[in-house]
């Protein structure tokens, strides 16, 4: 069931009313947040839910191994993290690598046919993976006391974000699951603001973008111009930004109105300067966690440079990977982890910030353009419909383009932005400085245009595939 | 000594009671710092209880229903095959807001009642309106209609008893084994179709259609829904990179032919060949979304039920429409036939609608392609994967529906195969 849904509205509004009606006690609020979420899972498929109980029953047995073993702790969080990953390879990659393995084979002359298992990638499977992730570590480092098991379950299966993140911390959200003070509704304005931004921009521009430009541009590169194509990057960067902040949006408000606080997940990441700069700005609480969890446990920067390189490497081509079982998805993290060595590069032995010192702008629209670049990748769905891409702009200079007044406003759109940030923030303000009980009329007028210029149907969200 | 002791306990008392009172200062001050800070967060983070909230909320979803309430029923039909009286509910509703106290008035039941009325009669106006606009019915017609209509609960439950059997009694079948013989010969492949009992009827007969010939000049239209969506992109590459052929995919999903409220595809169609008259080639894949009770008031405020003879008929038009409007622009159809589905409800509803997509397309002379054998399956046997010399390739994604890129790749290149280009400009086939 889609967020965006009218069914989910509705469902949401009933869920909100009950959910505020038994405020003073937060334990029943939560055995119905973990009911609701399960419904939403079940919505999708009823043995996602199974499987989804049934690796939040392993992992938290073996959670408490972790937590009671006095010598072998870290042993066992070895053996847990080996479960999770397992789980995650079995369902998201089993299928990617049999491909590959019966084409080895195949090369190799040996007939053998490798066993067709049908599965079914469970939804949220990546994002409840990496939550269970660093429930384990905390618990290992002893930072986190365990929880109860049905806490453990709704921390796994919370439905503003299970379906594609952010991810959350152990450390930071299982305090507010167990609160024993009355939850109140955080800043609601804040809340209406991002769920009216959300429609925006998934519903509106996301929907715009995909329907009149990207398929078509993309699904056939060969019949357009250079500066078509060249477009056909811009507004499909412009697309997975719309449709991916416009999703945490919404689960951020969804998750402040019934109290509870997400992880930032987007800061403005076309205004980066660099390519670090950028993964400090988008999908944070991924970056966050691959540091974390991965980079640093590697070795970080702590091993000299070109030590540190490698694991950027590494921890970039690991993120590719986690986005989707597909040659293209690694070569996106791959790009992303040829521009970061070669940023640390440039850094050690051109001096540091090189171009950002001279000129803020150059610096943003050279990283904008490697930044686009890397998405035709992560959009294509093979290796060669990439490379056609890019032949046909190399190609394609003398065909005549259509898109040129488009171009123009991407670009316009572009150098504005800086301009628009803090639109939301400000509308945020004027609104409760309003009656309340005019609140809705404003809400109202502005949904009312959004969706009347939007395309019809229930867009997808990128990310709930990965 | 005793003084001086004394002395020196005084001093600290009196530092102690200093340190004191300058803590509770201390504390005074940082308590009324810390209401300040309060009070200004609050300005801040202004707060609304649930119940304001879920006023907005509320008030927001409601009054964007009203607004939306056209589409949003549109969306309920072509998703849940029912109609959703919104304008009797959100009345209803409405008036209890706004009015809390008078929940037993009894002038709201009647008033809704008579406006459900009025918008039914509304529906049956414009209904009736669309169909002989669509069919371009006859009264006679019209009232024939109307008489299947009449006897049509009995019906549909006759022929759904009657399973995968054909509709004989909705049939004229003039010579269905030679027809079927022909089309097997003109296909080159064993017929499915036949085998599960969907027999064509047809009375045009004799003359196969002609081959599909395209020069670089021509264009080619793709028409469909999501299973169109996922192929079309890789003919119009093919069709571009090999021959400079441009072609446009009008795809859209959730589309089919039995809620042209939602998405008019005879209109559609039409529109294209003739806003641009270089298009020579149509290819029609759709299906998954129509076996399904159709939104029909022209007696009763039911349903018309899906395999019964008005739902034919009205269906039959609809195809025929379309193929209508291809002759009528001198333009070949290539008609893709859904292949088998996982679920047996929606496969059962496929074959069905494959016997009247065969009929209709064989008898204006137009090209089908069956696309089970090419997907590796048969309707009685669904497979997700095609095994290939010593390879398994996965063809369909897990829906049961919609194909995986190679799937789509194999359908590509059958639309290609049938399709044959003339290199040489201005040599049309005729």
């Amino acid at each position: 069931m889609s967020y965006l849904s009218i069914e989910f509205s509705l469902l949401f509004i009933v869920f909100f009313a009950i959910y505020w009606c038994i405020k003073p006690y937060p334990k029943l609020q939560n055995i119905f947040l973990l009911l609701a979420s399960y419904c939403i899972v079940v919505s999708y498929n009823w043995q996602f839910a199974l499987i989804l109980f049934g690796y939040t029953l392993v992992i938290y047995l073996l959670s408490q191994l972790i937590f009671n073993a006095k010598r072998y702790s870290k042993l066992w969080l070895i053996v847990a993290l080996c479960a999770a990953i397992a789980n995650l390879a079995l369902f998201k990659y089993f299928d990617f690598f049999r491909y590959e393995l019966q084409s080895l084979l195949n090369i190799l002359h040996i007939s053998m046919l490798l066993p067709v298992i049908s599965l079914v990638l469970p939804i949220g499977i990546s994002f409840y993976t990496f939550h269970s992730v660093s429930y384990l570590v905390s618990i290992n480092r002893r930072e986190l006391q365990p929880v109860k098991f049905w806490d453990f379950a709704l921390f796994l299966s919370f439905f503003p974000s299970i379906i594609a993140g952010p991810i959350n911390r152990a450390k930071t959200f299982l305090p507010q699951i167990t609160v024993l003070q009355p939850r109140e509704i955080l800043e609601p304005y804040r809340a209406f603001t991002l769920i009216i931004l959300a429609v925006i921009k998934v519903y509106c521009l996301g929907g715009l973008l995909d329907e009149n430009w990207v398929t078509s541009l993309y699904s056939n590169p060969m019949e357009y111009g250079s500066l078509d194509l060249l477009f056909g990057l811009y507004s499909y960067a412009l697309l997975i930004y719309v449709n991916f902040s416009g999703y945490t949006d919404l689960v951020t408000g969804m998750a402040l109105l019934l109290g509870f606080r997400l992880p930032i997940n987007f800061n403005l990441p076309y205004l980066a300067v660099n390519l670090r700069d950028f993964w400090a700005r988008w999908h944070i609480s991924l970056c966050l966690w691959i540091r974390d969890y991965l980079y640093i446990p590697l070795g970080g920067n702590r091993h000299g440079f070109i030590r540190t390189q490698i694991n950027i490497m590494i921890a970039m081509l690991l993120s590719g990977l986690w986005h989707g079982a597909g040659i293209n998805f690694i070569i996106w993290g791959g790009f992303h982890g040829i521009g970061l060595i070669g940023l640390n590069l440039a850094n050690r032995f051109l001096g540091k910030d090189l171009i950002a010192k001279r000129s803020i702008l150059l610096a943003r629209v050279i990283t904008i353009h490697y930044v686009c670049f890397a998405w035709l990748f992560f959009h294509c769905a093979s290796f060669t419909d990439a490379i056609d891409y890019l032949v046909a702009i190399i190609n394609n200079v003398t065909v005549a383009n259509r898109y040129q007044f488009e171009t123009l406003a991407i670009a316009l759109l572009y150098f504005c932005y800086p301009w628009l940030k803090n639109l939301p923030n400000n509308f945020t303000k004027k609104m409760s400085q309003i009656n309340y009980l005019y609140v809705p009329l404003i809400y109202i007028l502005v949904l009312w245009i959004t969706i009347y210029f939007a395309p019809t149907g229930v867009p997808n969200f990128i990310y709930a595939n990965f | 000594m005793m003084n001086r002791d004394i002395l020196k306990k005084r001093r600290t008392n009196h530092k102690v009671v200093k340190n004191r009172s300058k803590h509770l200062l201390s504390q005074q001050k940082y308590q009324t710092i810390k209401i300040k800070s309060k009070k200004r967060k609050l300005d801040n983070n202004p707060t609304l209880s649930a119940k304001q909230v879920c006023y907005i909320l509320l008030f927001v979803f409601v009054a964007l229903v009203m607004i939306f309430q056209k589409s949003i029923n549109i969306y309920w039909q072509q998703f849940y095959h029912i109609d959703i009286k919104l304008n009797t509910v959100l009345k209803l509703i409405s008036k209890q807001f706004i009015s809390e106290p008078s929940i037993n008035e009894p002038s709201i039941n009647e008033q809704s009642i008579s406006e459900s009325h009025n918008i039914d009669n509304e529906l049956v106006h414009t209904d009736k309106d669309q169909i002989q606009n669509e069919n371009s019915v006859s009264l006679e017609q019209n009232s024939h209609t109307k008489k299947n209509a009449v006897n049509l609960p009995t019906e549909g439950e006759h022929v759904a008893g009657q399973g995968k059997q054909s509709n004989k009694n909705l049939l004229n079948s003039d010579n269905p084994k030679t027809l079927t013989q022909l089309f097997e010969l003109y296909q080159n492949k064993p017929n499915d179709e036949s085998k599960n009992g969907n027999e064509l009827n047809s009375s045009a007969l004799g003359i196969l259609p002609k081959p599909i010939v395209l020069t670089k000049k021509d264009k080619v239209l793709f028409a469909g829904d999501s299973l169109m969506q996922g192929v079309a992109p890789f003919v119009k590459k093919i069709l571009f990179k090999q021959y400079k052929i441009e072609s446009i995919n009008e795809s859209k999903q959730s589309t089919g032919l039995s809620y042209p409220k939602a998405f008019d595809w005879p209109k559609t169609v039409n529109d294209k060949l003739t806003e641009d008259p270089t298009i020579r080639l149509l290819v029609v894949f759709l299906g998954p979304n129509d076996p399904w009770d159709i939104p029909d008031k022209i007696v009763s405020n039911k349903y018309v039920k899906f395999k019964s003879s008005l739902w034919e008929e009205v269906y039959r038009s609809r195809i025929k429409a379309i193929l209508d409007s291809a002759h009528e622009h001198n333009v070949q159809v290539l008609w893709l036939a859904p292949p088998c589905m996982r679920k047996t409800k929606l496969n059962d509803g496929i074959i069905y609608l494959n016997g009247l997509y065969q009929s209709e397309v064989i008898k204006a002379d137009q090209h089908f392609l069956i696309t089970n054998d090419l997907l590796g399956c048969s309707y009685d046997n669904f497979n997700s994967y095609i095994t290939t010399e010593n390879r398994k390739v996965k063809v369909r994604i897990d829906d049961g529906i919609h194909f995986t890129v190679d799937g789509q790749k194999i359908l590509a290149k059958a639309i290609m195969d049938q399709i044959t280009i003339n290199e040489i400009e201005d040599n049309n086939s005729d």
